[in-house]
């Protein structure tokens, strides 16, 4: 019997094409089945540069790969046509929410997860768990209480209450089918004509509304937020480099932070280095002409 | 005063900790299932009129809730008690002399209390510590994770005799107390003991009387109960309590403490500036003294 294959899906722009590279190669080699790997790259367009380096996995470690470009996909364009672009709703924020219709029908489970992240522990584990009937599984946010109830704890107590029990998207197993029943399209739409979206912060708190009481909770291992060296003794199976701290950095101050520059290889990071600082010198000109 | 099902937390505190007491209170507050059971009971010392009017905004914000104050400088009992108490001793000021006598301040209608340090932020409902089972022990907190040097002093051999390196060792910071067993104990009887035996001024404030007291007496809870000096790697394990028992406190400026973001908007953004502001004046003050009482000109005249 075919073993079932491991559908991993990331949603990025052109500006995470490096972490987006690391995060795959750690999940490669982390797998005990990576030939079983299939990677959904949903981005808003990348030059074919880019694009050959993100595939050089498939060659390193026999994998596939799955390109979804957004600029051109109709569903997609129909969605966010309809929806405010700017922060913090950019537009490749919308695609999670848009996850089941973006994928080929052949994927019954899915495991979505940042690109600002970096996976230790074997990928099948999330594969093959038992959803119980939930359309995700996910770790709950420790920064939850902040984010969901706003200024002072108050400004949106009418949304959500202090027990609320709110998930960290970073990274979520789907069940694609009941994920899609939920219709987040149609809630988020709904969302933004009464008003509601403006007062979110990003897709995250849509899919916590909208999953409310119906995600199972998992090992906090399995989605470490802000990790710090203080947690490598913890042995984490899935580190979430949130906040400011960031392993592309040269002093980031996180944890692993070694071990991610290997992961993403010396040449990618160095490169990706270059590329970010080029970026910021050019910047201030590209504004002054009218480009930035 | 209070109903069967009321939930009864104490807090101590003098002016100068007025809004970290507030914070304590209101994260209490937003993470209780039980608000209308909360009677906090404030022992509080030279608390300006100005500062406890602050503190009414938690039960115009949680309706139920009651204060109970007790101004203990103000207080006739309690000068009494401390008439009684003859003896001198560097370390105890009024709040270590107040949480002493809990059982003699407050109500007898109390027979179980939460005692919490003002530099402590609850995140999960208080009353889960309040339906704790003691198992017939007097008190139930959390063992000190710095305790060695609590309890042995500089070089480990500084209070040698009194504990030994491998003992169970709480930290006072929060406490669930059985009152009658603290009654009974009459600590203020034990301290003088502990005067008489020489082993008072060897002791740390009234967390070394409690746990010698004690000593064999009590449960010791979750750590999340009370998560000593509480650093931002600490978020993920989801403590209950985080107390800032080290030098960094949530409310400076740049804290680096866990939730320190958090802690702001517990504290609400209004009470932490005026709280800023109230420290700076005060640092201004007590450095004016200092500059005028220690001047040439001053001393002369």
């Amino acid at each position: 019997m075919r073993p079932i294959p491991l559908h991993v899906a990331l949603t990025f722009d052109e500006n995470y094409w490096a972490p987006a590279y690391a995060v795959m190669r750690s999940i490669c080699l982390a797998s005990r089945r990576p030939a079983d790997l299939v990677f959904h790259l949903i981005h808003t367009g990348l030059d074919a540069r880019r694009r050959d380096q993100l595939d050089a996995i498939a060659t390193e470690f026999s994998v596939a790969t799955h390109h979804t470009d957004l600029t051109t996909h109709p569903a997609y364009r129909a969605f966010v046509d309809e929806l405010p672009i700017g922060k913090p709703f950019t537009p490749i924020i919308y695609a999670r929410l848009l996850l089941d219709r973006l994928l080929p029908p052949d994927v019954e489970r899915v495991i979505y997860i940042d690109s600002d992240t970096f996976v230790r522990g074997p990928i099948e584990y999330l594969a093959e768990l038992d959803l119980a009937g939930k359309p995700i599984a996910a770790v709950l946010d420790p920064g939850r209480h902040k984010l969901m109830l706003g200024r002072d704890f108050r400004q949106n107590g009418d949304l959500f209450d202090f027990h609320f029990a709110y998930f960290n998207s970073g990274m979520m197993v789907i069940d694609r089918k009941v994920f899609g029943i939920a219709d987040l399209p149609g809630q988020t739409r709904r969302m933004y004509e009464s008003g509601l979206l403006a007062r979110l912060q990003y897709d995250q708190a849509v899919l916590n509304l909208v999953f409310k009481d119906n995600w199972l909770p998992l090992d906090f291992r399995w989605n470490l937020i802000c990790p710090l060296p203080a947690h490598e003794v913890l042995e984490p199976q899935l580190l979430h480099y949130t906040g400011h701290r960031k392993p592309w950095n040269l002093l980031s101050g996180v944890a692993f932070s070694s071990a991610y520059r290997h992961t993403m290889t010396n040449a990618v990071f160095y490169e990706f280095w270059r590329e970010r600082m080029r970026r910021r010198l050019l910047h201030p000109f590209a504004r002054l002409i009218g480009r930035g | 005063m209070t109903s069967d099902t009321a939930i009864h937390i104490a807090l101590t505190f003098d002016d100068g900790f007025w809004a970290p007491a507030f914070a304590t209170m209101r994260s209490i507050a937003l993470s209780s299932r039980r608000r209308g059971d909360l009677n906090f009971h404030l022992l509080h010392k030279h608390l300006s009129p100005a500062h406890r009017a602050e503190l009414d905004a938690i039960p115009q914000e949680f309706p139920g809730i009651t204060l109970h104050d007790y101004p203990i400088a103000e207080a006739q009992s309690f000068s009494d008690i401390k008439r009684g108490f003859v003896f001198k001793w560097r370390r105890l000021n009024d709040m270590v002399l107040a949480r002493l006598i809990f059982d003699r301040l407050l109500p007898p209608t109390v027979t179980r209390l939460i005692y919490l340090d003002c530099d402590v932020m609850v995140r999960y409902p208080i009353e889960a510590l309040w339906e704790t089972d003691l198992g017939g022990r007097a008190l139930g907190g959390v063992i000190d994770p710095n305790r060695q040097k609590v309890m042995l002093g500089r070089d480990f051999r500084e209070k040698r005799g009194i504990f030994s390196f491998d003992e169970p060792y709480m930290n006072g910071g929060v406490l669930l107390i059985d009152l009658k067993r603290w009654a009974a104990a009459d600590l203020m009887a034990r301290t003088a003991e502990f005067r008489e035996t020489g082993l008072l001024d060897r002791l740390y404030y009234d967390q070394d009387i409690i746990n010698l007291v004690f000593r064999d007496d009590w449960l010791p809870l979750d750590p999340l109960w009370n998560l000593t000096n509480a650093l931002p790697a600490h978020e993920v394990l989801e403590p209950f309590i985080v107390h800032y028992s080290g030098d960094r406190k949530p409310w400076s400026i740049i804290p680096g403490t866990a939730f320190f973001g958090n802690y702001r908007h517990v504290m609400t953004n209004e009470k932490y500036y005026a709280y800023m502001r109230f420290r700076w004046l005060r640092r201004f003050k007590a450095l004016g003294r200092r500059l005028i009482f220690r001047s040439p000109r001053v001393r002369q005249a």
